[in-house]
């Protein structure tokens, strides 16, 4: 059997016409993951018997002719979403045994939608990291090169995509934890406009940044996915209440007459050579399907990542507060006092790059600093969601690299943070700007895959879609597998 | 005691609940009197993943309260988190309203030995402490 990297179309048809069953489909993950998981690490908790209870009761269901584009179809959650008496760690070791009472909505969603979860994925603690090295549980391996990191923050995710031990999975951006790893990966994953999918049980990092969304083989997987898992909730206020475009029948939609912008200055330095060929060759192929390219400029686009490093971590100042040791998750042994129990608490439970950015957060936001640092960052933000709605005005899309290199060596950025900072050059802006992107490869290079980025205006995730879906028929690197990693 | 040259100035802090029947981030009830902890949700316990939900009964309630004191009645409104540790805090900080709160000022008209008084400068904003 070799199913593992078919398509969700591809499996849906095997389900419903019993080529297959749901059960099957689901031992021959589990077993691949028993059986290969050790090298990656892209699993933190693998849910055997629960995904084969669920899988029995879809198949009971299939068998009484029910029919649905996700139902039976294996994926991974990255463990940052709550799932409900199934542990739930953040990568951290402050929830390493913690178990939420109630599942995200996201997990909710997919799961009336009848995916089969097959276990919570790697991340970088708290989702703070670009390479999957910063969680409690060990760093996960790049299938494609076991030397390299898979991306972050949601490594595992990637990982465990690209390597078949899920069809797809779920990952959540708050600076390009999506699309980096996707694009280190060879992943068409897609972070949507702030507030299609709701933030109800996703572990917040920061709250005015944080956007869950899929991870998948191509974009007409990710278009079934976020189908399912986006749309309104009202126990997120700032959940968007519009109703959600059926992405995977407007995939379908032509790239005759769209104007694609390009930034002539995001092409200039920094940006390795076998990324900007790339860039070239897909410019042309996207050319050939009948789209028009325009040189743009965004202004104030050289600040975001500076915007950023004062933002989100002070949002995550806040948000992580409440590991204190008193009601929840990890606590120290024998505190002396209440100040010893949050010291201790909160020193033994939070590893390195957590506890960096909730000093930098805590400063940014004490009182004297506030206006010089989160003010002015906020400010920053506006100019750079100024710049792009400007943009659109002229343009359906923007398209840039996603990161500046394919992926780089376990080690190589963990001593340098700004180094690290700046893998997310190309992708923080759109969560400043709340917009949404995808990552999608576009080429390789020495056994790498490279990722490219579109940009579009606020809730345009269908002409994203589209415009990738359209470029994937007329491609293959999203059928490269790295076949040869087990 | 005696301070010659000297006035005593005394402000009052008062408190006052909004008599919603659920608190103002979650839907759980505010009965007196019931059974210790059934009237706590996830969100009223700062579990990850949670997010409060502002109740609209307290808007209202508050808009009443202010135009029944002459306060000024903001059209744009914001909560801001107030950072701390304390251990009955369960979130770490406190969703409180700084500088653009529902209502700011307004006077109260109090009886005094002398016959009527009015004391005017409400100087800080009415503060809901949400917890």
């Amino acid at each position: 059997m070799s199913i593992e990297f078919d398509s969700i179309q591809t499996l849906r048809e095997a389900l419903d016409g019993k080529a297959i069953s749901a059960t099957e489909l689901t031992k021959h993950f589990l077993s691949r993951i028993d059986q290969l998981d050790p090298s990656l690490n892209s699993y933190i908790t693998v849910e055997h018997e629960r995904a084969l209870s669920t899988a029995a009761a879809i198949d009971k269901k299939l068998m009484a002719g029910e029919r649905a584009t996700l139902l039976g179809i294996p994926i991974a959650e990255k463990d940052i979403f709550c799932t409900e008496g199934v542990r739930t760690t953040a990568g951290s070791k402050m929830l390493a045994e913690y178990r939420p009472p109630f599942d995200s909505t996201a997990t909710a969603n997919l799961a009336a939608a009848g995916v089969i979860r097959l276990g919570k994925c790697n991340l970088d603690e708290f989702a703070m990291g670009s390479s999957n090295e910063n969680s409690y549980f060990g760093a996960v391996k790049n299938p494609w090169n076991q030397e390299r990191v898979p991306g972050g923050s949601s490594g595992g995710s990637a990982a465990a995509v690209a390597g078949g031990l899920c069809v797809a999975a779920t990952g959540t951006d708050t600076g390009g934890s999506i699309r980096q790893p996707s694009a280190f990966c060879g992943l068409t994953g897609i972070k949507p406009t702030y507030g299609r999918v709701s933030r109800w049980g996703m572990i917040a990092f920061a709250s005015s940044l944080d956007q869950a969304g899929p991870m998948a083989r191509s974009a007409a997987d990710a278009a079934l996915l976020l189908e399912a898992m986006a749309g309104p909730d009202e126990k997120d206020s700032s959940c968007l209440t519009v109703s959600v475009d059926p992405y995977s029948t407007l995939i379908r939609q032509p790239l005759e007459g769209m104007r694609i912008g390009i930034v002539p200055s995001l092409l200039a330095e920094g940006l390795s050579e076998s990324i900007a060929e790339a860039f070239e060759d897909c410019r042309k192929g996207l050319e050939k399907l009948g789209a028009t390219f325009v040189e743009i400029e965004l202004m104030h686009h050289h600040h975001s990542v500076g915007a950023y490093y004062v933002i989100a971590p002070a949002e995550a100042s806040a948000n992580l507060a409440r590991y204190d040791g008193v009601r929840f998750g990890y606590r120290c042994e024998d505190p002396a006092d209440l100040q010893d129990l949050y010291l201790r608490s909160r020193n033994e439970g939070f590893g390195d790059e957590v506890k960096r950015r909730i000093l930098v957060g805590t400063f940014a936001l004490s009182a004297g600093y506030y206006d010089a640092y989160y003010k002015q960052a906020q400010r920053v933000r506006r100019l750079i969601q100024g710049d792009f709605l400007q943009a659109f005005d002229q343009v359906d899309m923007i398209l840039t690299p996603t990161t500046p290199t394919t992926a780089f060596s376990l080690g190589e950025n963990t001593e340098d943070p700004v180094a690290m900072y700046l893998q997310d050059i190309y992708t923080i802006s759109a969560n400043l700007a709340g917009l949404p992107a995808i990552s999608f490869p576009a080429g390789m290079s020495l056994g790498l895959p490279i990722g490219l980025q579109l940009v579009g205006p606020h809730l345009k995730e269908a002409t994203l879609l589209s415009c990738v879906h359209q470029f994937q028929q007329v491609t293959d690197w999203h059928h490269q597998h790295p076949r040869n990693w087990a | 005691m005696n301070f010659p040259g000297w006035q005593v100035d005394i402000g009052l802090e008062i408190h006052a609940q909004l008599n919603t029947a659920s608190k103002i981030f979650s839907g759980s009830a505010t009965a007196f009197g019931a059974t210790p902890n059934q009237q706590a949700s996830f969100i009223d316990m700062g579990l990850p993943g949670v997010l409060p939900v502002a109740n609209g009964a307290v808007f209202e309630k508050a808009v009443r309260f202010g135009l029944g004191i002459g306060a000024k009645i903001n059209r744009v409104s914001k909560f801001d988190r107030k950072n701390y540790f304390y251990p009955d805090l369960p979130k770490g900080y406190q969703i409180t309203q700084m500088d653009e709160p529902i209502v700011l000022g307004g006077q109260v008209t109090i009886e005094t030995e002398e016959g009527e008084k009015n004391h005017s400068n409400y100087t800080c904003p009415p503060r809901r402490r949400c917890w």
